[in-house]
């Protein structure tokens, strides 16, 4: 923070955060691979995998504790999100969605973990990645069940409308299956992390600069740094909902695919 | 998990189905719209086409959630 506000030269007074404190620079000079949201993500599938293998390895009629957390992540997942949603077989789309919750629950929730205390997926470039799996899935799914040009024509002809309707409403379709899901898919998930970390940013940072000003902006200080706590258990709740709303509508669209008429 | 409630995604999450037709509607057809007047050195076609979109958006809506 201070090294950025010194890089672009800012005055003196409170700079407030902005898109720039996204920006973190390599911790290797000149290796543009190694910053912090990498580091995050490859500590996240480290931290998964030693989480649900210990979890598992020891599987027992009468589970233990750390057993019983894991099997109820991955319950919910497998029912409410797979069985729920795709139907009878959901089965073959379990392992995907598993992981695709896990991984952007834990990421997510290391917006608000002391010391890394930065949301991996506010930058773009993660859930753009995220959301084009979710987008070849979906659709390879549709074509190898129903082949291509059925898949297309369910996509583009919606049944018993009249004829020139459909110069209106298949461009829609067409954009919707191809560009507005897989879009609306990332950029919700970024759009809510990036606000998300700005929000704490803006308190927890505004807190601090107020301690270092005269005594009655001292005394308003606690009054910020509350909110910004009060704002960190909120942001918790964001993390978990848009890491389901990102599995739930995989769900849904592989779903969509899935099913022979609309 | 009761399985005589299937369609409960379908209710859920009509929300963000709908979102995503209005989305899609104003995108495409206002930009055609906005490509027009690029084009033809006119005002009006983005206007047009961006209630065009929400037009037909609002029809394809209720095509699939309105009529039963």
């Amino acid at each position: 923070m201070l090294s950025y506000a010194a890089e672009v030269g800012k005055d003196e007074g409170f700079n407030p955060p902005d898109a720039g404190d996204f920006n973190l620079p390599p911790f290797i000079e000149g290796n543009e691979f190694a910053t912090k949201p990498v580091l995050l993500v490859f500590l996240s599938v480290i931290l998964i995998s030693i989480f649900f293998i210990l979890a598992s390895r020891k599987a027992a009629l009468v589970p233990s504790k750390l057993q019983f957390a894991g099997e109820s992540v991955y319950s919910f997942v497998r029912n409410d999100l797979g069985r729920e949603v795709i139907g009878h077989e959901f089965m073959r789309f379990v392992p995907y969605l598993f992981t695709l919750f896990t991984f952007i629950l834990v990421n997510n929730v290391f917006g608000i973990v002391p010391m890394l205390q930065f949301p991996t997926m506010s930058r773009i470039s993660f859930p753009y990645v995220l959301a084009a799996f979710t987008f070849f899935i979906f659709h390879y799914v549709g074509i190898r069940k129903q082949g291509f040009f059925k898949y297309m024509k369910e996509i583009m002809f919606l049944p018993g409308i009249p004829k020139p309707a459909y110069i209106l409403i298949t461009p829609l379709e067409l954009a919707t299956y191809f560009l507005v899901r897989p879009l609306t898919l990332s950029l919700r998930l970024f759009a809510n992390m990036f606000a998300g970390h700005l929000l704490l940013l803006v308190f927890i940072l505004g807190g601090e600069h107020l301690l270092q000003g005269v005594i009655g902006l001292k005394l308003i200080s606690p009054f910020a740094f509350a909110i910004g706590i009060a704002l960190t258990f909120f942001e918790f709740m964001v993390q978990c909902l848009q890491a389901y709303i990102f599995t739930l509508l995989t769900a849904l669209y592989i779903a969509g695919a899935l099913a022979d008429e609309h | 998990m009761s399985s005589n409630e299937p369609k409960r995604p379908s209710e859920d999450n009509a929300f963000w189905t709908i979102f995503g037709y209005m989305l899609s509607g104003l995108l495409i057809w206002g930009g055609i719209g906005w490509g027009l007047d690029q084009w033809l050195n006119t005002g009006f076609f983005l206007l047009a086409g961006l209630l065009l979109g929400m037009g037909s958006a609002l029809y394809l809506v209720w095509l699939r959630f309105g009529r039963k």
